[in-house]
């Protein structure tokens, strides 16, 4: 105790010209709480700000619930689970922030369906947990309440308390049905705020009456605390993205022998095969074709203004080879070219969508390899493709990758897929499409693979994309025409 | 909250007034009184003589100045104080003789004490609004380091430092007319 100190301590300070107010121990602690609440429901979609608010309002409940602790049960409960919802809320802002979230989702590969569109069992089930964990921790604040009331001989005034209880518990199903639209949410949200109003009458009552507190001590105090539940997140946002911007090129696994003498690549010459692109082809490739008789490219050759933001230059071949089990059967192969100057690109990602009708022929999983020179030796690393079915049910097979980060040339891509035919006397006509998508940006939140936002159909700005659509035919020999469509 | 018909109810002398006043406002009274009469009998002996005094002065209570919380507040603050110095002062004459000089304080003293408080004030109302509230609970309602960092969700040592800077502030802009 300074000098000052004792003056002023030992004087008796006089009463101001305007009486103070008296200190009001709860106004802090619920302000804190009814300002975490709402940031917690608001989702505002620009800006970041769907991010943002709610990891302000989870830090703010916190906050708010950390001196009441040791009020009675109720608050106890109440900040045990905010506790373990602001872990939950915050591991989660992490996880998305890197391939693991993906992972996880992977491990258990299926979809919610609501009203609105399919999401990942894995992200509703995460959902639900924070929503039922913030359910459990209204409800400790409105039994808590109660029992400060309970404890001063007063009838408890925490009908709105109660009322948020049922109204965060409602929000589960809701969500899980996937309602929307404004007609619905429009008297939900004012429900909401006249019973976050009332809350804050609520705290206004214990603190006009004052009823004291038994305040828990802390070791953290409330702004170091609070930039450190909102620091680690928006770091996480900041910075993960960064050190997870590329896909491991899984290359140097085979040394790619391009070339050959086999008789059927003069056959193929002959049908209008590219001879560049014949000659980039192993013979295993090549034997794909055995039994040609027919062929029809698109895309060929490629011009210059075919590589715009990193998109590849595309040729597709379509070859009808003889086949013992359905008399024929078609090969497509789709040749994919990227620049030098694109290596060390972020993310790619490639879309093929066999049959647009999804009925008419049947077709197979396509298999690729991606092919570039480094240091004057040939790499080969391959592209795999998986099958998944977007909103409209449309079959199609999707591959992620990144082009290698030095490549001494032009990087090609070869992606092999059959079709056969449903009814193999009929001329079959059919629509299939490629489509490629190339990340600009090195940042970006949540993480997201090329074939997520393929399957989404929804491009950022952080993202470009093209599609090719063509026509397919399905015809056996003699009735093939590669010039009648 | 509004309390006017419990005023009203007071100023008229109606029955059962007193009763509501208590249960309304009997904890915040003990909350106030507590930190500067921590001796519970003193606090309980204090918290009736400011309920008596609050049923005998309702009629000079003006809503207009203060709310009825803040003029209960005020009363409360100022019983418990008196309480302490008597207290004190009783221990003192048992222990002093009767040589030392009276110190009740003469109207030179008053108006100088009335002028220091006034620029004291002026200079807590230009610190930041937590700053206030710290000043307000540590020198004017004696609350404990350690209740008004928990009530504030702040370590001690966060308030102790607050307060330090505080106490450097005022210091500087008082510039010494505050001399207690």
């Amino acid at each position: 105790m300074d000098e000052f100190d004792r003056l002023l301590y030992q004087s008796s300070v006089p009463a101001p010209p305007d009486l103070p107010e008296p200190p009001k121990p709860w106004k802090r602690s619920m302000g804190f709480i009814c300002w975490g609440l709402a940031f917690i429901s608001i989702t505002l979609n620009f800006l970041s700000l769907d991010l943002i608010l709610p990891a302000v309002g989870t830090a703010l409940l916190w906050l708010g619930l950390r001196p009441l602790r040791q009020e009675n049960g109720g608050f106890r409960f109440a900040y045990l689970c905010a506790t373990a919802y602001a872990l939950l809320h915050m591991t989660t802002i992490v996880l998305l922030a890197t391939p693991l979230d993906q992972f996880l989702t992977s491990l258990r590969n299926a979809d919610w369906h609501t009203t609105s569109g399919s999401v990942s069992l894995h992200l509703v089930l995460r959902a639900c947990l924070l929503q039922f964990l913030l359910t459990l921790a209204v409800g400790g604040l409105w039994q808590g309440l109660k029992g400060v009331f309970v404890r001063v001989g007063q009838s408890p005034r925490t009908a709105a308390a109660g009322g948020l209880v049922v109204f965060e518990a409602l929000l589960l199903p809701m969500a899980l049905i996937g309602l929307e639209g404004w007609l619905l949410v429009g008297p939900v949200l004012l429900v909401w705020l006249l019973l976050i109003f009332n809350l804050r009458t609520i705290s206004a009552s214990l603190d006009e009456v004052g009823y004291a507190l038994s305040p828990a001590p802390v070791r953290l105090s409330a702004g170091p605390a609070f930039g450190l539940w909102l620091g680690v997140p928006l770091l996480a946002i900041l910075l993960l993205p960064l050190l997870f911007s590329r896909l491991p090129v899984n290359s140097q696994t085979e040394v790619r022998v391009p070339g050959g003498d086999l008789p059927l690549r003069e056959e193929l010459l002959e049908l209008g095969f590219p001879e560049d692109i014949l000659s980039r082809l192993t013979d295993d490739e090549v034997s794909r074709f055995d039994g040609a008789y027919g062929l029809t490219v698109k895309g060929y050759p490629l011009s210059s203004g075919d590589f715009p933001d990193g998109i590849p230059g595309t040729v597709v071949l379509e070859v009808p080879v003889q086949d013992a089990r359905y008399g024929f059967h078609v090969v497509y192969l789709a040749c994919l070219f990227w620049e030098a100057e694109e290596a060390g690109g972020y993310m790619e990602g490639i879309k093929i969508t066999s049959d647009h009708h999804g009925v008419t022929v049947r077709t197979t999983c396509p298999q690729g390899t991606l092919n570039w020179t480094d240091g004057g030796v040939l790499h080969t690393a391959p592209i795999r493709f998986r099958f998944r079915s977007d909103g409209s049910w449309l079959p199609s097979y999707f591959a992620d990758f990144s082009l290698p980060k030095t490549a001494g040339g032009r990087m090609e891509g070869y992606v092999f897929w059959e079709a056969m035919p449903t009814f193999p006397e009929l001329q079959i006509l059919f629509n299939y499409s490629l489509t490629a998508a190339h990340r600009l940006s090195p940042w970006q939140y949540p993480y997201t693979l090329p074939s997520d936002v393929l399957l989404a159909n929804r491009f950022g700005p952080e993202w470009r994309s093209r599609c090719w659509i063509y026509t397919g035919q399905l015809a056996p020999e003699g009735e093939y025409d590669s010039a009648g469509y | 909250m509004d309390y006017t018909k419990l005023i009203q109810a007071m100023q008229d002398r109606r029955p059962g007034a007193m009763e509501e006043v208590q249960t309304a406002f009997t904890p915040m009274l003990r909350y106030i009184i507590a930190p500067i009469l921590p001796d519970t009998r003193d606090a309980e002996e204090c918290l009736s003589d400011v309920l008596l005094q609050a049923w005998n002065t309702i009629a000079s209570y003006d809503p207009a100045r203060a709310s009825l919380s803040t003029w209960l507040t005020h009363l409360a603050r100022n019983a418990a104080l008196n309480r302490r110095r008597s207290n004190q002062r009783r221990r003192e004459s048992t222990a002093l003789d009767e040589t030392v000089p009276d110190s009740r304080e003469d109207p030179e003293q008053s108006f100088l004490k009335a002028e220091q408080a006034q620029a004291l004030w002026a200079a807590v109302g230009r610190l930041r609004w937590l700053d206030q509230q710290l000043f307000l609970r540590k020198y004017y309602y004696y609350q404990l380091t350690a209740q008004i960092a928990a009530e504030l969700g702040l370590t001690v040592r966060a308030v102790e430092g607050r307060l330090y800077r505080i106490r450097r502030r005022l210091q500087r802009e008082l510039g010494g007319v505050y001399h207690g």
